[in-house]
């Protein structure tokens, strides 16, 4: 545990106190706040009166959300273990009483605090729309709910490609890769005609469930396949570390 | 070499763990709804229904001809729900004119049809312009038309009993005394209302009892509806026969001022004596309630959530939802009344209300002498039990049972002891007859029935008349709507802060560690 918890608090040091990482958090938060002013625009024009509240807009999926959410990840997680690979210092770390799995949860979970830490300032678009209108928590709450499982899966993606390769480059556009098959699940889903088929892709459709997640539903079969698949690419990306110690 | 194999063997025992683990969370599972308004959750009426099911049904979601946009995805959500809740015997499924035309044709999907639900052979429609209404007052003012009501759970359930029940109850409204009518709309029409009959399945018909001898054959519930001219003895004597054998009827009446207005036929078009041997004393007046009066009306109009408890009145009840009464004629109960008659108070005024029996003044709005004070009964329930009696079959039912070789059974599973009880009563008769009388036929008119509680009164008035306790309607959530009241100024402060000052923040802060760094 304490091995874990070193690895853990390193990593979040290393986030924290990296410009980048404020570079990401101002371009997000600029990215989040066109997003909310268009919908704070529209809603208030002379027109307004649709049948979606404020914030399920905001966590609709629509296809720049997902690609700037790909790159972000990409970007917050390629350096976690190829740069390790690439500088050397992962033998050490390896050779320490510190097993793979152990430095592996470290990092994701170090990486996955300062993915919902970028959302954290989001916040204050909720305050914001309970000074001007009537605010259903329970939506909300459902909203973050999808981000925080939807950023499980993500970094953990983002984790295993990082463990595959010495460049953080060549890890980011691997882990973008990986997270671009996800998004055209959900366009397969419209192509599929058979009904099995069309059931599995539904399943994987993170569209949808955020979509359903901004209305306020909340589906146990998401947050199974949330936590299994990341839990499978931490597992992956164990192995693939584990492999390089046994070279 | 060993170690390589040991990882390739935890990939192989790992990626089944993963496939059978979401296999499982896709087979049971649940879906929690959680918007503070339940605006995703079907009602008590709709799972009752749907969980119940005990027969397949494939609801084919159109896409492309049917519902569109918006009212797709909320249609879609809405079937998700019905499968979520029964997942055993509801299948969901969209269908796409464009890519799946044999499909379509198989189908039948016709012009506007949005949604297709189907059980072997049977097959049950809903249109695509029955699924919502639109307020479009603001039209004229550029404002975009916004949705008032969202009526899929209504359609979709009463889509999914209509393949469910093996017969329709048959409700009959009387005709030859002034009834008003239930065939067209208009204000005082009953249109609305027979269209609710319909959407829960029932099958209603006009029946003329002038110089019938017999109520229609089969006939769950009769309906008077506000009659202007007086009953005959042998039409009464007709309507006691079939009360006292089980029968059920609905009664509504109006106001004294109506009884003046015919000519001196009065009594509650003769029905004052008759519903006196059922335990109810109607009035002749007009109820008057200042301190329920609805905003802008005289107090002959009255916003009431004054309930007994009743399975009709108790969801108006629970959510303090008030019904909208005008020019009402009050009842109250006979003291002398047949001790084995059950008589509930349904709704009643506030205290401070009267019978106004002054018709010849009827504006002055003062409490005289002779008037009956509040509380008074608006409407009234009465039931009582009856020897239980064997239902002939008609040739035409028991030639159709012969030609099946397993004659199907409801598909409403009977497995509480009321529902069994339900069960029984269908084979040999009904045990309790029903009756139910409202001082008040306005409520239930095209231009008051959508008001305040008044259609969830109706309908579930008619469902327990005719025994029918599981669909008792629960008012359904309005749809979400939203609008931000900003004006222009507060609107740029709002762009300032989250265009401008939350990013630049970050970057002050990035800034920040840079320089500390670098120290």
């Amino acid at each position: 545990m304490s091995a874990f918890l070193a690895v853990l608090s390193r990593e979040l040091r290393a986030y924290f106190y990296s410009p980048m990482a404020y570079v990401i958090l101002a371009c997000i938060q600029a990215y989040n706040g066109a997003t909310f002013s268009y919908i704070v625009w529209v809603l208030s024009g002379p027109g307004a009166g649709g049948s979606a509240t404020p914030l399920r807009i905001f966590f609709a999926p629509h296809f720049f959300f997902w690609l700037f959410l790909f790159v972000v990840v990409a970007v917050l997680t390629m350096r976690l273990i190829a740069e390790e690979l690439r500088s050397g210092t992962i033998e050490p770390l390896m050779t320490s009483p510190v097993s793979e799995a152990q430095v592996v949860l470290g990092k994701y979970v170090a990486a996955f605090v300062f993915f919902l830490f970028l959302w954290a300032p989001t916040l204050v678009f909720v305050l914001i729309m309970g000074r001007w209108s009537e605010v259903d928590w329970g939506p909300i709450a459902s909203g973050y709910l999808g981000i925080v499982g939807i950023g499980a899966v993500f970094m953990a993606v983002g984790i295993f490609g990082s463990s595959l390769s010495k460049s953080q480059i060549v890890a980011a556009i691997l882990t973008f890769a990986m997270l671009t098959f996800f998004f055209f699940v959900s366009i397969a889903h419209d192509l599929a005609t058979d009904e099995t088929a069309k059931e599995i892709i539904n399943h994987m459709n993170l569209m949808q469930h955020m979509d359903d997640f901004g209305k306020g539903i909340v589906d146990t079969r998401r947050l199974v396949y949330y936590v299994s698949t990341s839990a499978l690419f931490l597992f992956f990306t164990s192995l693939a570390l584990a492999a390089k110690k046994w070279r | 070499m060993n170690r390589n194999l040991m990882a390739f063997v935890a990939v192989l025992l790992a990626v089944p763990l993963y496939l059978m683990v979401n296999y499982l969370g896709g087979r049971h599972y649940q879906r929690f709804d959680w918007t503070g308004s339940g605006l995703y959750t079907l009602s008590e009426k709709s799972l009752q229904i749907v969980t119940g099911l005990d027969r397949d049904i494939e609801i084919h979601l159109i896409l492309g001809a049917g519902a569109g946009g918006e009212l797709f995805d909320a249609v879609d959500e809405l079937l998700s729900q019905y499968q979520a809740a029964n997942p055993e015997h509801i299948e969901k499924r969209v269908v796409d004119l464009a890519r799946e035309p044999l499909e379509a044709e198989r189908l039948a999907i016709g012009q506007g049809t949005a949604v297709v639900l189907e059980s072997g052979d049977q097959r049950s429609y809903v249109n695509q312009f029955d699924l919502a209404e639109y307020d479009y007052s603001g039209a004229q003012f550029g404002q975009a038309p916004t949705l008032q009501a969202f009526k899929g759970e209504q359609l979709i359930t009463s889509a999914i009993l209509e393949l469910a029940e093996d017969r329709k109850p048959k409700v009959v409204f009387t005709t030859g005394h002034g009834e008003t009518t239930s065939t067209t709309g208009g204000p005082r029409a009953l249109s609305v209302a027979r269209a609710y009959f319909e959407q829960d399945n029932f099958e209603v018909e006009e029946w003329q009892s002038l110089g019938a001898d017999a109520v229609p054959e089969r006939t769950d519930l009769v309906v008077i509806a506000g009659p202007s001219a007086g009953f005959l003895e042998s039409e009464l004597e007709l309507l006691s026969g079939y009360l006292d054998s089980g029968g059920r009827m609905l009664v509504l009446l109006e106001s004294a001022l109506s009884d003046s207005e015919m000519a001196g036929l009065g009594d509650a078009g003769g029905l004052s004596t008759w519903l006196g041997g059922y335990g109810i004393e109607v009035h002749d007046d007009f109820v008057v309630d200042p301190a329920s009066q609805v905003a802008g009306a005289g107090p002959e109009e009255i916003l009431t959530d004054s309930f007994g408890f009743h399975p009709i009145v108790e969801p108006l009840l629970e959510r303090r939802i008030p019904v909208y009464f005008s020019l009402t004629r009050s009842m109250s109960t006979l003291a002398e009344a047949r001790a084995d008659l059950e008589i509930t108070e349904l709704v009643r005024t506030g205290d401070d209300a009267w019978g106004e029996t002054d018709l010849e003044n009827p504006e002055a709005y003062a409490q005289g002498e002779g008037d009956p004070g509040g509380p008074l009964a608006l409407g009234i329930a009465v039931s009582f039990p009856v020897e239980p009696v064997s239902l002939p079959e008609t040739a035409a039912e028991t030639e159709a049972a012969e030609g099946e070789n397993a004659p199907e059974q409801n598909a409403i599973e009977g497995d509480t002891p009321e529902e069994a009880e339900d069960e029984a009563t269908e084979e040999t008769g009904p045990e309790e007859a029903r009756l139910v009388v409202f001082g008040d036929l306005d409520f239930a008119t095209d231009m008051r029935v959508s008001s305040a509680g008044n259609s969830t009164l109706l309908v579930n008035t008619f469902n327990w008349l005719v025994q029918r306790e599981h669909l008792i309607r629960i008012e359904t959530p309005p749809p979400e709507q939203t609008s931000l009241n900003m004006t222009r100024s507060e609107l740029l402060q709002v762009l300032f802060v989250v265009l401008l000052v939350m990013p630049g923040l970050a970057i002050v802060f990035g800034i920040w560690v840079y320089l500390r760094r670098r120290r």
